[in-house]
């Protein structure tokens, strides 16, 4: 039976890489999905996934995981990781010159055949259309957007990734629900949107 | 496009996977604790003696919340010069705030020697620090200027009325109105992130994360 997280936690504490592994097998999905999602780069979020783990196992010590999951705290750290990105990739340089990339737009041996240039491109399109519309956002508003409704992180598990209380995440979801919907009216001559069409792009 | 179906790619996710597992074995495990010198093993269990109670009191309950102490910064300890005219004078790392009962009789007070006589009970020490930083009560002189973030923009000076204030910002963090009585308007002065700690058992809201209060070895307010 698998280990839950808790306990790989706890051996990861005690320097065991292979429960690091384990734990980096099961989480990188959803934290590359929410890297791209902060920096709507495929090559960006390759290698924000890369800090964002060197830096968990860096503060490795600073973890008590709740409900079983690190996956909050690692987006927590993943979201530094994106904005301090420029320290992230300063301090593990070593290891990023080493990073393979799936993108072969970046001159990297494709890894992975099975998603095409194209896929990705429109991935990051995508992504980059949903980032504008939130771009009269302040940043704690925008986190949350793009935790609870691009990634579908519960309010919860928002706050904790954030480092705050789950009545902060509400109320910075309801002010950017209706800068959104606001915003969606100014654009109603050109687009016609409103404010659920635009969560139902963003989710 | 749907997001939640996009995938780090599974080869370049296992090689990914194999380098981090290298990686990270080569960095140094923490605390080989079973070898460390015996000497040293019974120097470190007489020090976490020592430290003990403050571990096992991370949370504390305040019964009187009265008078609430809103720092400025998340130091207990840092004083303030008072600029206006008095040279050498300073200002503690806090000040406190309370509500009096309207209607109180100071002149009759039933408990002279209760410096707190006349005062409600504060039920949300968050909102009520919320709203000494919101009126600038907690920036005199710009004391606490390195706590706002670029790109704030401080209210205009002026009249409750012609006042416009940043959208959100007539509530609390938890989203509790700051001003719900009717007529009244946020001033929009900076608030920071708010954390109930306990000092001397009394509140202490202190500008900073949920971690604050184990910053400072104080405990976090029991609710």
């Amino acid at each position: 039976m698998a280990e839950n997280d808790e306990d790989l936690w706890r051996n990861c504490i005690a320097g065991d890489a292979d429960a690091f592994g384990v734990l980096f097998d099961r989480h990188a999905d959803a934290v590359f999905r929410y890297c791209l999602s902060r920096c709507g780069s495929w090559h960006d979020a390759e290698e924000l996934v890369s800090i964002t783990f060197l830096e968990a196992w860096r503060q490795r010590n600073s973890l008590r995981p709740e409900r079983d999951t690190v996956l909050p705290w690692l987006l927590g750290v993943a979201t530094n990781a994106n904005r301090n990105r420029a320290r992230g990739s300063r301090r593990h340089a070593n290891f990023l010159s080493r990073l393979p990339h799936s993108d072969p737009r970046h001159g990297e041996h494709e890894a992975d055949h099975a998603e095409s240039v194209a896929s990705r491109l429109d991935a990051e399109r995508a992504v980059r259309e949903l980032l504008d519309t939130t771009a009269g956002l302040n940043d704690g508003e925008r986190d949350v957007v793009v935790l609870c409704l691009m990634n579908g992180i519960g309010q919860e598990e928002a706050a904790k990734a954030l480092g705050v209380r789950t009545g902060t995440v509400k109320s910075r979801l309801h002010r950017a629900r209706a800068k959104l919907a606001a915003m969606n009216r100014a654009l109603e001559p050109v687009e016609q949107l409103d404010t659920k069409i635009v969560e139902a792009r963003l989710s | 496009m749907n997001l939640s179906e996009v995938t780090y790619p599974k080869d370049t996710k296992n090689r990914v996977q194999n380098l981090l597992v290298q990686e990270v074995r080569r960095t140094p495990k923490l605390f080989p604790r079973w070898r460390t010198p015996a000497m040293l093993t019974f120097a470190g269990l007489a020090l976490a003696g020592t430290t003990a109670a403050g571990v096992y009191v991370a949370l504390a309950p305040v019964e009187d919340k009265r008078d609430i102490r809103c720092y400025f910064h998340a130091d207990l300890t840092r004083t303030y010069p008072v600029l206006e005219g008095n040279p050498g004078v300073t200002t503690p790392a806090y000040i406190t705030t309370g509500t009096f009962i309207a209607g109180f009789d100071t002149k009759n007070n039933p408990n002279p020697d209760d410096k707190n006589a006349g005062m409600k009970q504060i039920n949300d020490p968050i909102n009520q620090c919320s709203k000494a930083w919101d009126l600038g009560s907690m920036n005199p002189g710009g004391i606490t200027d390195d706590l706002i973030p670029d790109g704030f923009v401080d209210p205009p000076q002026g009249p409750p009325a012609g006042r416009i204030v940043p959208e959100g910002a007539d509530m609390d963090q938890n989203g509790n109105p700051l001003w719900p009585e009717p007529g009244n308007q946020a001033w929009g002065h900076y608030v920071p992130f708010l954390t109930e700690c306990v000092v001397d058992n009394a509140v202490a809201v202190i500008p900073g994360g949920p971690e604050v209060c184990a910053r400072l070895g104080i405990p976090a307010l029991e609710k």
